[in-house]
Parts: C-alpha cells; structure tokens; sequence
C-alpha cells in the first residue's frame, strides 16, 4: 500500500524515482500513456453523454480520486515503489520552494509566462508538449498572478458537514464539493491552477506534471473531511435518482466498475503521510 | 441590480441595445448586416489580431431572418477559433449567475453582459493572448465543448 508524503518531506532519491517514472510513462507509445491521461482529462471536463463527471459536478471528487489511482498504477508498472505526493499550497506558497525545485517540478516560466527553464520538465527535448489547446511545445508557466488559498480557507470548507447540494453543478452554493472545487468561494481548487498558470491554466492542464499533486492534495483535503465527517456512503450526495450527475452508486466514465461508492474509502489502497 | 437578472440582461441584451439606439435600432431591424452586437470587437492586441461577437438574440436575432443566428459567443485569435464554454456560479446577491472560460482560461471564470460587465468577452480574449505569448492556438482550442444548458 502506497503512502503520498508532501513534497517538502520528499528524499532526493523519492522525487528522482517520481520523475523517471512520469517520464516514462510520457515516453510510452501505446496504452493509456501519459497524452492520454491528459486528453481524457480533456474530454470530461465537458459532459459526456449529457453527464457531467470529471467537473462542475458532485463526482469531481471522486472521478479525480479515481483519475490519481489509475495514474499512480501507470507510474508503479515501472517503479512500484513511488506514489504521487502532494503539493500543500497553503504551506508551500513561493514560486522558487518546494514543488518548484530544480529537482522535481521545475521553476516559472522565462519572462513571467514563457517556458519553464529549470528542472527536468524544462524545455520540449526533455519534456514534449503534444495535445493542447497553444501551439507551445515547451511546458510554460506563469506563476502567481492570484494569491493561493490559505489554511483559514481550507479549514472552512473542510467545516462544512453537508457533501454537496442541488443543483449539484458549479452554482450550488451551500455544499462543500463547490468550494473545494471553487466555483464558489473561497475557491481551493481553481485558485491554485490559476496560480500556477500556463499549461496548468489551461483545459489541457495534466500536462503540468505538478497537475498531480495539487490534486493529490484536493484528494487529500477530501480524505481530511473524509476523517472527520464520515467515509461511509451515507455522506457522498446525491444518493440516487439525480439525472446530468452521478449518484453514489452509478459508474464514473471512462472507468469499468468504478462508482463514487466504491473509492469513498481509500485507506486500503493509499495513505496520506 | 433591479428586477433584471444577469440572466436576463445577457439574453435580452441586444434587444435592448437595439432599443435604446433609437434610429440605429430601425437600421438594425432593416437589415441582417447590422445583426451586430455593439460589444462585439475586432482590433489587435500584443501583436495579435481578435475577433469577439456576442449571441444574436432578441430583435437582432428577427433581422437576422433566413441566417442562422449566433447563439454562443464566439472568439478567434489570429483566425483560430477559442472555444468558450458558459459555467453557471453563484451570484453575488444569491441565484445563478453566467460566467464564462476559454479552452485557455479554464479555471478563472469571466462574466460577460450587457450592463457592468459589458466588456467581459474582450477580457476574456485579453487573457487568452497573454497566455499565449509569443504561441498561436491550436486545433484543440477550438474543439466545441458540450453545453450544459
């Protein structure tokens, strides 16, 4: 069973296995490589077949948890030893720390929104950009530009007891799914891509590779108030009967068998540290 | 604002332009090539050439008869087509208010209408250049989304 450690807390040896592993899943010609992963990201954003799963939607917690999973299984064909971690924005909040280290994200773009010239996703020789919405082919960044979320802000949107609420998209106001995912103030999730900027901005934003661990710390906010509210069924929303969404028990698309139910307890298959 | 929802300001927005222009209002109503909405835009910016239009709606729309009316905005940057996608949020005074993001702004909503926020859709494109720099849009950008609404 994988434990996901911080970042900051990462041996140089963690984060150079980390690297390896996303770069050759990058490499990988065939099967869900690493542009795959990037353009399914792609298509759920929108609705598919008139449901909303990977966002503005109940499901976007637990479509992402699941989206980390099948990540973090690519990653561990090569290396079974990594696990993705997290980037902890309301701790880690400078352009220069910790993730954007010379030694595993890289630093912000040349120019304040240009390619990113530090570190191993530097430059398209090292790090090739196929599937997006700019012509770049280098991974560009254009960092703080908004301020990222605090721990005050986190700590009220973990308060809030109820999952989600009708209208179940991105204007339910009185939930918690739609200020984690932050069309509702204090906007956690949102905040941070815009802070990241560039690719990470844009539609096609798994084409940062600190992607996945700033949603491995919205997972790990979720598993937060997982603890203290209830792993259960009971406390995913909507139940059942909720046309556009996904209820509790009905499958999350791309994914054969996976249902919201059936990740709401992740403690079997990952930790957080 | 009044009465008048964001909602209702966006749909009917034209209309009321169209109105409110007096004479140029008849010369809307005469003919489909003045089917335009005064927020839409064409100018350069940072070296690149945009292009916004607004959805025809209202009395513009009835001009426009025997042409298919634009029902979504529609953006281009250098000639390539932004996808922009509507996100129904929280409005400020409770009930739903209309925001929008591009394939290139995709996490940072921009409300666009009729009233104080007339100039939304060339903010919106604005944003998209700065991205881009000194990089074009692709294929991709302009890839349709699915509408919810």
């Amino acid at each position: 069973m994988g434990v996901r450690k911080s970042a900051r807390n990462l041996t140089s040896g963690e984060k150079a296995a980390f690297v390896a592993a996303v770069k050759r899943l990058k490499a990988q010609t065939t099967g869900r490589n690493y542009d795959w992963f990037v353009t399914t990201h792609m298509t759920y954003f929108a609705s598919v077949g008139g449901i909303q799963y990977a966002h503005r939607s109940p499901s976007f917690l637990p479509w992402h948890r699941q989206y980390l999973i099948e990540f973090e299984r690519a990653l561990q064909a090569f290396d079974a030893t990594v696990s993705i971690p997290y980037w902890d924005w309301t701790v880690d909040r400078s352009i220069t720390g910790a993730p954007f280290t010379a030694d595993l994200m890289g630093g912000n773009g040349s120019g304040g929104n240009g390619p990113v010239t530090t570190g191993p996703f530097a430059g398209s020789a090292n790090w090739r950009i196929t599937a997006s919405a700019s012509s770049s082919t280098s991974l560009r960044r254009a960092m703080g530009s908004n301020t990222l979320p605090t721990a005050a802000q986190v700590t009220s949107v973990l308060g809030i007891s109820a999952y989600d609420a009708a209208p179940w998209n991105s204007s339910a106001t009185s939930g918690m799914r739609n200020r984690m995912e932050g069309w509702q103030t204090p906007n956690l999730h949102n905040s941070a891509h815009v802070w990241v900027g560039g690719h990470m901005g844009q539609q096609d934003s798994p084409n940062d590779p600190v992607f996945w661990l700033h949603h491995c710390n919205i997972d790990r906010l979720w598993s937060q108030w997982q603890t203290r509210w209830g792993f259960d069924s009971s406390r995913y929303l909507p139940a059942a009967g909720t046309p556009g969404v996904v209820d509790l028990n009905e499958t999350m698309q791309p994914w054969t068998g996976v249902t919201p139910a059936t990740v709401l307890d992740h403690r079997n298959t990952y930790t957080y540290a | 604002m009044s009465t008048v929802s964001r909602r209702d300001a966006l749909r009917y927005g034209a209309a009321a332009a169209a109105v409110v222009a007096g004479v140029a209002g008849a010369q809307v109503l005469a003919t489909p090539a003045a089917a335009r909405d005064p927020r839409d835009f064409e100018m350069e910016y940072r070296g690149k050439k945009i292009k916004g239009t607004h959805p025809v709606t209202g009395v513009a729309a009835l001009s426009a008869r025997g042409q298919r009316p634009n029902r979504s905005h529609e953006v281009y940057i250098n000639g390539r087509k932004l996808s922009v996608m509507e996100i129904e949020l929280p409005a400020a005074g409770g009930g739903v208010t209309i925001g929008y993001i591009s394939a290139i702004n995709h996490y940072e909503p921009v409300l666009i209408d009729a009233d104080r926020n007339s100039n939304g859709l060339l903010k919106l494109t604005k944003r998209a250049v700065d991205v881009l720099g000194d990089t074009e849009l692709t294929a991709l950008a302009g890839a349709g989304h699915d509408h919810v609404r």
